[in-house]
């Protein structure tokens, strides 16, 4: 048996050291996805708590079929949609209660370029910002995008290519190679 | 033919054109380099994937929530609770490299909390890390730490100082926890490259023993070196990822 499967062992036995030992090993990268899925650091840092007890929850189920880091990741994937869904219910419902006549900048057409792709991510609509994170950064299919978000695949590809149609202007710096004035819907006009 | 969407380039940037589109495309240098632009961005999203941050969790508290939600059960280690140790003689070199590299661990460990107390920078200067790497490779660890390698002990047996050092490394795991996420000591220029350098030395080691691990998976010294190591990792990333200018992250470690 190799050191992995005593670990699990271990810490579905309700080991402390074993627990850590797998915390240790991978909270870089599922902490990193919960960041990149949530945006929000603060909502990031609370939905990070929950995500690591469900991981250590189904601990159990775990068949190692998959690599401990994969079967993971799928279960930090579901749970932080999951926290995002139950999130932008309550900010819905609290928007619904406010007055409407509220100006928020919605759109950031009008905004400067963005530094990053994270901080081009957080100015699109939340639906769009999931979607492309799950295809273009996770490596989700447009089938499994539709399972976990409950639409259609489809609907996640024109999310999808919405979402990189407007992150495509705001990094043309990035991608046109550090031009920031590049005038992109002059090189492509949408017809 | 018309320019192609904004949106039809968007997804061109990972399917192929029609045969239509596959036309325009080699006549029309403006969609041409916008389908390129689109098929950098998605490189560049998927290069994110493997770009890494300091953790949003920490062990304390997790473990706290962990205890009450009773998926940690393992009671404060006991004498009753640890293996005696018998290493076999060819491990006895893993071992000193271990007591090596925990020497290193608990010197820049307890060293950082001697500084703090003192005022000082709580991370020793990048000569101060290499002249202590450089002694601990040139003379034997228990010269240079004679606290931590000490042969007059108040133990009776092993099995009293294993449990004492398990206590002990609970104890140390928390406070260097406890100390990442509250110290808010200034850090100098250099601080960033020292947790580098620490953080590659402890990946070394980590490595080390979790491949003597894969002989000895039992053995609690073994398992003991590994989890500190690991937590001295994560302490140093938590540092490191603090130690960024704002607006910064933390990209590759």
């Amino acid at each position: 048996m190799g050191t992995i499967q005593l670990t699990i062992q271990r810490a579905i036995a309700g080991d402390e050291r074993a627990l850590q030992t797998l915390w240790s090993q991978h909270s870089p990268h599922i902490d990193a996805v919960i960041r990149r899925l949530v945006g929000d650091p603060d909502l990031a840092a609370d939905v990070a708590q929950e995500v690591w007890i469900q991981i250590f929850r189904a601990l159990p189920t775990y068949r190692g079929e998959s690599q401990f880091g994969t079967w993971a990741h799928r279960i930090a994937v579901n749970r932080t949609l999951n926290a995002l869904r139950r999130s932008r219910r309550i900010a819905k419902s609290e928007a619904d209660i406010e007055d409407d006549t509220v100006a928020v900048e919605q759109d950031s057409e009008r905004a400067l370029l963005a530094a990053s792709i994270e901080e081009a991510a957080n100015r699109l609509s939340p639906g769009a910002r999931t979607v492309f994170m799950m295809h273009d950064v996770e490596g989700y299919t447009h089938e499994e995008i539709a399972r976990e978000l409950g639409i259609t695949p489809g609907g996640s590809k024109s999310q999808l290519f919405k979402a990189r149609a407007k992150l495509r202007r705001l990094l043309a710096h990035v991608v046109d190679g550090l031009r920031p004035d590049t005038d992109t819907e002059n090189v492509a006009p949408v017809f | 033919m018309l320019h192609l969407s904004s949106e039809r380039l968007a997804e061109l940037a990972d399917s192929e054109p029609t045969l239509a589109e596959a036309e325009h495309l080699a006549a029309c240098a403006n969609c041409a380099a916008e389908r390129s632009a689109h098929q950098r961005l998605v490189t560049l999203a998927s290069d994110e994937r493997d770009r890494l941050a300091p953790p949003l969790t920490n062990w304390a508290s997790l473990s706290a929530r962990l205890r009450e939600e009773q998926i940690i059960t393992s009671p404060v280690a006991t004498v009753a609770d640890i293996v005696p140790l018998q290493p076999r003689r060819h491990r006895r070199t893993v071992l000193a490299v271990l007591r090596v590299a925990a020497a290193i661990v608990f010197a820049l460990g307890f060293g950082a909390l001697g500084r703090m107390s003192a005022n000082a920078p709580a991370v020793p200067s990048r000569d101060e890390v290499r002249q202590m790497a450089r002694e601990l490779v040139r003379t034997k660890a228990n010269e240079v730490m004679p606290q931590v390698f000490t042969q007059s002990s108040p133990f009776e047996n092993v099995e009293e100082a294993l449990a004492a050092l398990e206590l002990a490394q609970r104890q140390y795991d928390r406070a260097v926890s406890f100390i990442a996420a509250h110290d808010s000591t200034p850090q100098s220029p250099e601080a960033g490259e020292v947790f580098r350098t620490r953080l590659a030395a402890l990946d070394e080691m980590a490595e080390t023993s979790r491949q003597a691990l894969e002989e000895a998976p039992a053995d609690p010294v073994l398992n003991q070196y590994y989890i500190s190591t690991l937590g001295a990792r994560e302490v140093t990333l938590r540092q490191l990822g603090s130690s960024l200018a704002d607006g910064k992250r933390l990209s590759r470690f």
